[in-house]
């Protein structure tokens, strides 16, 4: 399930000095250019000079272009290591080495087998799903089931369980942030700079919006206020569209489906969980109703996405969206049969399935 | 034809003093930068006074209280006043940091800490029944207006006439206020033979005795067995992280990093105080009528949403920074009313001055470490955006805090002790 080949999204195209040359003189900086729009993250490009003391400057990007200043008299080989966050906040680094007059030994040259370019970490990808799942499942937790306490307007049959749920959803959407956090920066290198950089960046402000939500949740949830809550709900759908994969020239689009299908998810699995405790015959209908908006949104994210057949088959991401497909097909079946339990259960599956798509990159 | 109460001339005199107090104490934001071309002072140096002054600012309320209890109101404004005028003027001849942390820290810190929030609080709860919120609202508007009136000026002067022409004015605007306060501030009604403004009986406050110090201290004791207290000054700290702390200290220079002059990054702040200012009336009319916490809700959710924003703000177009400005604005101090009044009620008439004290000292020390946090961020890793982020999120969790507020039994007065602190119990004769 796991790739091993690249799947982060800015790639190295070409950089100056290139790898493995061998100049005459130390060019005065380092010049790294990538397949899209990049900033640096945490110190972006660090040389190493072969006594291994670090060379480089401040680095500074510009559009696709990421440029370091360097200063050094010695000769032998350079080992450079850079590390960007792309436009969709997605993590990649790399390093490479070139030499000054004739090759020599590095101290730094472990870097060069530590990760090829553009390659993220696969504990940082086990890490950034886990870290969606977590956040999905609390979402559900936490909306589905307020939704499903609106719906039924039934706060006072057992409302002991039913407000457990909530709380360990919020607790949930609460833990699902640092989890990201840890999971860019595994993808990194774990290290203060990079989490400020990570933290300064589009990544950081989409983080601090989720946890402002579950913290809205956290205060309304004191007097049990409905729909507030799920006004909130409506904003933090909203801002896991704007995290997701954007879909190319129809970023609006993109956005609110992303947003339909993660609220109608949220809806349909957190009332399922509700329905377990406080049975109420209206769910069947709005449980139906949410699985097609879901399904439909889906469907069209997922045509937006893969486009051609051929992607489905032959990318990690087409392979996932398979599995998702057949994991809500299962669902659907223990529905019919009506075992909530088990449907409850493939659910949360599926929602791992969805999370490890949303931390994929879409084939292009 | 009916004579003006007597409480709105002493509301009035008191407007006055805590005008003049946020004027002086909202100065170092404008000596960062000349400080630091002068001195060469980083900008964590800087912040360091600051904190100093934020802290002592806060920790003197309860004792202020308690002085005012002892001494009256009038003897410790007026000397407050010459406390701040002597800091202000050694300033000028000040050549190391430690002297800028003994003088802008340590001695205006106390000066203005005895024309704080609690002398807001003291004067509306003597002086008046009817409008108190609104009063209140004024009295804390005060400070809005003063460093609407005194910052562009004050950053003004900074600019082309020195740094030291400014801290000469503060130490002159002191020295003229205090006389008008010793000729009109009265201590109580019944000093007048009057009653308080509305007030149905006369006050007969009884005079308190023993050491101030071992007063506020009783206050403390008082707050501290109390979950409302630690809920009151959780979400003050966080008040004060997210507003003096932070935007006070931290949004002229951050503007200026963004390539703004100093005198419209000074009116920039001037700007939100006005917006303070109605923000912050219109507050104390709503505290007459609404459940306070509910507005405390409404004041932290905002100001954390607005927070949460800020980054977007900047180096984007002028509109969004206008928007966040007004919405800023407008719940800056707005919280000061209704947490007050929360205050009275939990802990009643008599001795809620003290325990506000300790719940304003909360509110400093908020502001006071999240000004040093930002200054460290800013040096260290260049960029406020962070520091920003996280007390946009605190103020979410201020907003959960406050709702919770006397929430395991009714809102109403608890437990009201028999006697205020300070007053020895009568002797049986």
């Amino acid at each position: 399930m796991i790739p091993q080949v690249a799947f982060a999204h800015a790639q190295l195209i070409q950089s100056g000095p290139p790898p493995d040359a061998i100049m005459a003189a130390l060019p005065p900086g380092v010049e790294l250019l990538f397949n899209e729009s990049v900033s640096p993250a945490g110190a972006g490009i660090k040389v190493f000079s072969p006594s291994g003391r670090q060379i480089a400057g401040r680095s500074v990007s510009r559009g696709a272009l990421l440029y370091a200043p360097m200063a050094s008299d010695e000769t032998g080989t350079f080992v450079v290591s850079w590390q960007v966050l792309a436009a969709d906040t997605h993590p990649s680094r790399g390093a490479f080495r070139f030499s000054v007059g004739r090759p020599s030994a590095n101290p730094y040259s472990s870097l060069l087998t530590g990760g090829e370019i553009g390659t993220a970490s696969p504990l940082g990808f086990v890490l950034q799903a886990l870290a969606r799942w977590v956040h999905f499942v609390g979402f559900a937790l936490v909306f589905g089931v307020v939704g499903y306490l609106a719906l039924t307007r039934d706060k006072q049959r057992n409302p002991h369980l039913v407000k457990r749920l909530v709380g360990t959803g919020i607790v949930l959407l609460i833990a699902a942030e640092p989890l990201a956090l840890l999971g860019q920066l595994a993808s990194l290198s774990i290290d203060t700079d990079t989490a400020i950089a990570v933290l300064a960046s589009g990544f950081g402000r989409l983080l601090a919006l989720r946890l402002a939500g579950a913290l809205l949740v956290w205060a309304l949830w004191s007097v049990e206020s409905t729909w507030p809550i799920l006004g909130v709900g409506v904003a933090v759908a909203l801002v896991d569209g704007a995290s997701a994969h954007a879909i190319p020239g129809l970023p609006v689009a993109g956005l609110l489906l992303v947003a339909t299908h993660v609220a109608a998810m949220g809806l349909w699995v957190g009332g399922l969980a509700a329905f377990l405790i406080v049975p109420d015959r209206r769910f069947g209908r709005y449980a139906a109703l949410c699985f097609a908006v879901a399904a439909i949104s889906g469907l069209l994210l997922a045509v937006a996405h893969i486009g051609l057949l051929q992607a489905l088959m032959s990318t990690a991401y087409g392979q996932a969206l398979m599995i998702k497909v057949l994991v809500v097909g299962a669902v659907l079946a223990v529905a019919l049969i009506r075992r909530r339990r088990l449907e409850f259960g493939v659910l949360l599956t599926a929602i791992a399935a969805a999370a490890v798509l949303a931390a994929l990159p879409p084939p292009r | 034809m009916r004579r003006i109460h007597y409480a709105w001339i002493v509301a009035a005199v008191t407007f006055i003093a805590l005008m003049g107090a946020a004027g002086f104490r909202a100065t170092p934001s404008v000596l960062i930068v000349p400080l630091q071309n002068e001195f060469g002072w980083n900008r964590a140096v800087i912040s360091v006074a600051v904190s100093i002054n934020l802290i002592l600012f806060g920790l003197t309320g309860p004792f202020a209280a308690a002085l005012m209890d002892r001494f009256g109101i009038r003897k410790v404004t007026v000397g407050a006043l010459a406390t701040v005028a002597t800091g202000a003027l050694l300033t000028t001849v000040m050549n190391a940091p430690w002297q800028l942390y003994l003088l802008w820290g340590v001695v205006v810190g106390l000066g203005t800490g005895c024309m704080a929030s609690v002398l807001a609080a003291t004067v509306a709860g003597r002086w008046f029944v009817q409008r108190r919120g609104l009063v209140l609202g004024a009295l804390t508007a005060a400070g809005a207006t003063g460093q609407l009136i005194f910052l562009p000026a004050l950053g003004w002067m900074a600019q082309y006439l020195g740094w030291r022409v400014a801290a000469v004015s503060v130490a002159l605007a002191a020295l003229a206020v205090a006389p008008i306060v010793a000729i009109f501030l009265r201590n109580r009604p019944s000093d007048l033979g009057l009653r308080a403004y509305g007030a149905t009986e006369a006050d007969n406050v009884p005079l308190s005795t023993g050491s101030p110090i071992v007063n506020a201290f009783r206050g403390l004791k008082v707050g501290v067995r109390s979950r409302d207290f630690w809920l009151l000054a959780g979400s003050f700290f966080i008040c004060g992280a997210s507003t003096n702390g932070l935007i006070g200290t931290h949004l002229i220079p951050a503007s200026m990093d963004h390539g703004m002059a100093e005198v419209t990054a000074a009116s920039l702040l001037a700007v939100i105080g006005v917006f303070d200012v109605i923000g912050t009336l219109a507050s104390g009319y709503l505290t007459d009528r609404f459940d306070s916490r509910w507005l405390l809700f409404f004041y932290y959710g905002l100001r954390g949403l607005s927070l949460l924003l800020l980054p977007y703000v900047f180096g984007s177009a002028y509109f969004g920074l206008i928007l966040f400005i007004v919405f800023y604005g407008l719940d800056w101090v707005a919280t000061v009313p209704p947490t007050v009044q929360l205050a009275r009620k939990i802990f009643g008439q008599q001795n809620f001055a003290i325990v506000y004290g300790w719940i304003f000292a909360a509110h400093q020390l908020g502001a006071a470490s999240i000004a040093f946090a930002a200054g460290a961020v800013r040096t260290v890793f260049g960029d406020y955006q962070l520091a920003f982020m996280s007390s946009g999120l605190l103020c979410l969790v201020a907003a959960g805090l406050v709702l919770r507020i006397a929430r395991t039994r009714p809102a109403g007065p608890v437990e009201e002790p028999a006697l205020p602190i300070g007053v020895e119990a009568p002797a049986y004769s």
